[in-house]
């Protein structure tokens, strides 16, 4: 029993952070002044994020 | 409260601006976008003599036009917010392109202290500057830096505070246009300072200027202060007057002067030691850019990089792999049967593990790309592929897009469609959105390494190269056909930098890696745990109802009646009882862990020679009487068909699970191109990430296990799955390079395009586009019978 119960919380909540992870990047789109990057890198959640927090430092190098 | 002095940084691109950036602010720096466009804006604060100071960082331009968005942008700053200094941050070893942009910021009236930034670089070129010549002759501080190495940060800092306290007012020095340009501008400046009222920070020189070049951002400012013509009608006047003496228009007269400005200037105040001598980059490039061996070294050194990825990491990634089977094992082992057990086994070890066991050949990637970055070979490549991308309607823009999004491998295409933004043309622009999601990212990487590794294993390299050459052969032709019919339009001109070589150092190159791998580590330990966790829920719910299940526990029954019916085995199963100790003792055996069970009847001990001599193939030890042998036989088959009919099982109750209907149901789409339910459920994981489609693999093959304890990494369990072959895997390989984007990629489409209509065509274009790829090489490979 205490198994189930278990199990269930955890999908629970592996459910809400995916959900919580999708919305936030649908939401970055309607707060048009932010540049939030929308992948996940490690800027993402916290809605500020740009392009050069993604992935790769000298694309900030080669557009600036 | 003491008020904020704001500093302003302003420069070329490639100067060493963002640099400095960091070196003032380091981690007290805040990013968005300036109001109402898609550039980025970044600012920091950072403390000085008693004084909070911002820094705000301008976007890099090469002028003060109104040409770009980036040079409006630039410029309204300084106009309308009034920073109290201005920081141009000037290339030291590219002194005459830089200073033109100096120029036009001295003209503004702006305070201004230039950093004579990457000093160390003009000195290995044996470029000599008299900063205090050339302040001297510009009239204005000069302070000499090295924004990697924090060179001069403290001396730019506290003369830029100095500086900035001092009164606004004009420049001290000016370009002079020449006698008649100055007699038209003072005209100018006349009316304007008879019918402008409240123009505050402006210096009525520089909008007379402005004016005289007929800057349409401008005059429409000063249209709308002044609403009189008597102004416009002089510099009508004026423009018409001096175009002509000089016969040609004024704007290219007054760049003249500028330009003849910043020689004498640079005469002055800069000393090259030998004017002949070409230096290192130059010569590098005579060969590396060269229109036939440039293409030739790029495709050595990309075969080279994955060579290096491939070989280098197999040590490692063997070792983890190896680990996370251990982990799977000894976690079965350790916890009693049920969801709590399958969960950790199946949905997290197997799942999750199954991608991290690739982090290995990540970090390798990532450091050879680090390697081409940080040298400035990257660039290079953009460089002679802009020839090629411009006969398919691309742009040598959008070879930076494509880069960053992949085009060695690695990359993200979030970033590479963000880099879009330095795209004037708006249809080139979307047309490289919509081909970015081609490229290779470093998502697709962990299911390249395990479909390659398990099918293809003595020929890594080869596969990966070929994917690689693949992936850009259909960007071009679908930037081709793109551009051909939704997106036709011309081609605006662009000049693409060549930053001079540089040597990376090792702290730099590990300090990239590393960044680049964490945010891997961390994506698997966040996202992908999560999503791997919603996916085993989806195919471990609902389980199979006791209608279906009976069928099967009849048959084992069956099974079970048969094998203790049979005289070869009755000597040694006389009851149900024999049965399941003989299979606890197999167990117990196969562990190492023989109890004393084998002293109590050593006909199971007989047994267990016999079966191991049967695995053998081997005649039967004389010890082993024929009555044993036989009992063996029938052992033997008894496992098998119970093995069998365990797998069925399995297999059912996965079917019968959410995410096995999915599959199942995908099943009528996909099969043509050989995908099973299983692989279909993946597909349908990697909308989240790419990566989520081998942890979801991992998990549904962990599911589908007859012996959980009984452990093997999932390329393992992929090559002797009789459903799967090197066809197959082909097949599955570019059709995950293809098809759909994931969701971070089509939000940035939506949000860099400003429509969702071209998030719809971007998803449904790229899954034809992976289908049909897939649906010709699989057939064609069946037909032709190659890799099945």
């Amino acid at each position: 029993m205490w198994q189930e119960i278990l199990v269930f919380f955890i999908v629970l909540a592996a459910a809400l952070f995916v959900g919580k992870r999708f919305w936030n990047s649908f939401k970055g789109l309607r707060t048009g002044d932010k540049a939030a990057c929308g992948c996940d890198c490690s800027k993402c959640s916290e809605g500020g994020a740009s392009m050069s927090d993604c992935c790769s430092p000298s694309a900030d190098r080669r557009t600036r | 409260m003491t008020e904020k002095f704001v500093l302003a940084l302003a420069g070329n691109p490639n100067a060493g601006k963002t640099t400095l950036f960091n070196a003032l602010t380091g981690a007290r720096q805040h990013v968005g976008n300036w109001p109402g466009v898609t550039v980025e804006k970044k600012e920091g604060t950072l403390r000085h003599l008693g004084r909070e100071v911002r820094v705000v960082d301008l976007p890099g331009t090469y002028s003060l036009t109104a040409y770009s968005i980036e040079e409006i942008i630039a410029r309204n700053f300084i106009v309308d917010q009034a920073p109290d200094v201005v920081i141009d941050v000037v290339d030291a070893s590219n002194l005459e392109r830089n200073l033109y942009l100096a120029v036009q910021l001295m003209e503004m009236g702006a305070r201004m202290v230039m950093a004579l930034n990457m000093i160390d670089v003009a000195r290995g070129r044996h470029i000599e500057i008299d900063e205090k010549k050339l302040s001297a002759l510009l009239g204005l501080p000069v302070i000499p830096t090295n924004g990697k190495k924090r060179v001069g940060i403290e001396e730019l800092l506290d003369t830029a505070v100095e500086h900035g306290q001092a009164p606004n007012g004009e420049p001290q020095r000016r370009v002079t246009y020449g006698v008649e340009v100055e007699e038209e501008l003072a005209k100018i400046e006349q009316r304007l300072k008879q019918s402008v009222a409240g123009m505050g920070n402006l210096s009525t020189r520089w909008l007379a200027v402005k004016l005289l070049e007929g800057d349409s951002e401008i005059s429409k400012k000063v249209e709308a202060l002044t609403g009189s013509n008597g102004l416009f009608q002089q510099v009508e006047k004026s423009r018409d007057h001096l175009t002509s003496i000089f016969g040609d228009p004024p704007e290219i007269i007054l760049t003249d002067a500028r330009y003849g400005f910043v020689s004498g200037a640079i005469k002055q105040s800069v000393r090259v030691e030998s004017t002949d001598r070409v230096h290192l980059s130059e010569m590098i490039d005579r060969v590396l850019t060269h229109r036939v061996m440039g293409p030739v070294v790029l495709l050595l050194v990309l075969y080279s990089v994955y060579l290096f990825t491939f070989q280098g990491s197999e040590p490692l990634a063997n070792y983890l792999q190896t680990f996370f089977k251990w982990l799977g094992g000894v976690t079965a082992d350790a916890l009693p049967e049920g969801l709590f057990r399958s969960l950790l086994v199946s949905g997290i070890i197997d799942g999750v593990g199954g991608v991290l066991g690739f982090t290995p050949l990540i970090a390798f990637m990532f450091l050879a790309i680090a390697v081409l970055e940080d040298t400035g070979y990257m660039a290079r490549i953009a460089f002679m592929l802009d020839r090629v991308l411009r006969g398919f309607g691309l742009h040598g823009a959008s070879m930076l897009a494509l880069m960053v999004a992949g085009g060695m491998a690695g990359g993200c295409a979030v970033p590479g469609i963000m880099a879009t933004r330095t795209m004037k043309e708006p249809k080139e622009r979307l047309a490289t959105i919509l081909v970015t999601p081609l490229m290779n990212c470093g998502a697709k990487l962990p299911v390249y390494a395990l479909l390659i590794g398990a099918f293809f294993p003595d020929h890594k390299v080869r596969v990966m190269f070929i994917l690689t050459l693949i992936s850009w052969a259909l960007v071009l032709l679908a930037g081709k056909v793109i551009r051909s019919t939704v997106l036709s339009g011309p081609a605006a001109p662009f000049v693409l930098e060549l930053p001079p070589y540089r040597l990376p150092t090792l702290r730099g190159l590990l300090i990239h890696t590393w960044e680049r791998t964490w945010l891997f580590i961390k994506k698997a330990g966040t996202v992908l745990l999560a999503v791997s966790i919603v996916l085993w829920a989806m195919m471990s719910f609902p389980s199979l109802p006791a209608e279906k299940v009976k069928p099967f526990e009849d048959k084992e029954v069956a099974l079970t009646k048969a094998l203790l019916a049979d005289p070869a085995a009755a000597d040694v199963f006389k009851s149900e009882k024999d049965l399941e100790d003989f299979e606890k003792f197999s167990k117990e055996t196969d562990a190492g862990q023989s109890k004393t069970l084998s002293n109590q009847n050593p006909q199971f001990l007989a047994l267990a020679t016999a079966l191991s001599e049967l695995k053998k193939n081997a005649t039967p030890k004389q010890s082993v009487s024929g009555s044993m042998a036989a009992a063996a036989e029938a052992y033997s088959r008894y496992s098998a068909e119970k093995s069998d009919l365990e797998a069925e099982k399995q297999s059912e109750r996965l079917k019968n699970t959410i995410g096995g209907r999915i599959g199942v149901a995908m099943e009528t789409v996909f099969k043509p191109i050989g995908f099973d339910w299983r692989t279909n459920v993946a597909l349908l994981g990697g909308f989240a990430a790419k990566e989520v489609i081998v942890a979801t693999l991992g998990t549904a093959y962990s599911l589908g296990e007859v012996d959980p304890e009984k452990s093997e990494s999932l390329s393992e369990k992929l090559s002797k799955d009789p459903e799967w072959n090197p066809l197959m895997a082909f097949t599955l390989l570019l059709f995950v390079m293809l098809y759909n984007p994931c969701i971070a990629t089509l939000v940035t489409i939506r949000r860099e395009s400003g429509s969702w209509r071209w998030v719809v065509f971007a998803m449904l274009y790229t899954t034809l586009l992976a289908y049909f790829v897939a649906l010709v090489v699989h057939s064609a490979g069946t037909l032709l019978r190659v890799g099945v």
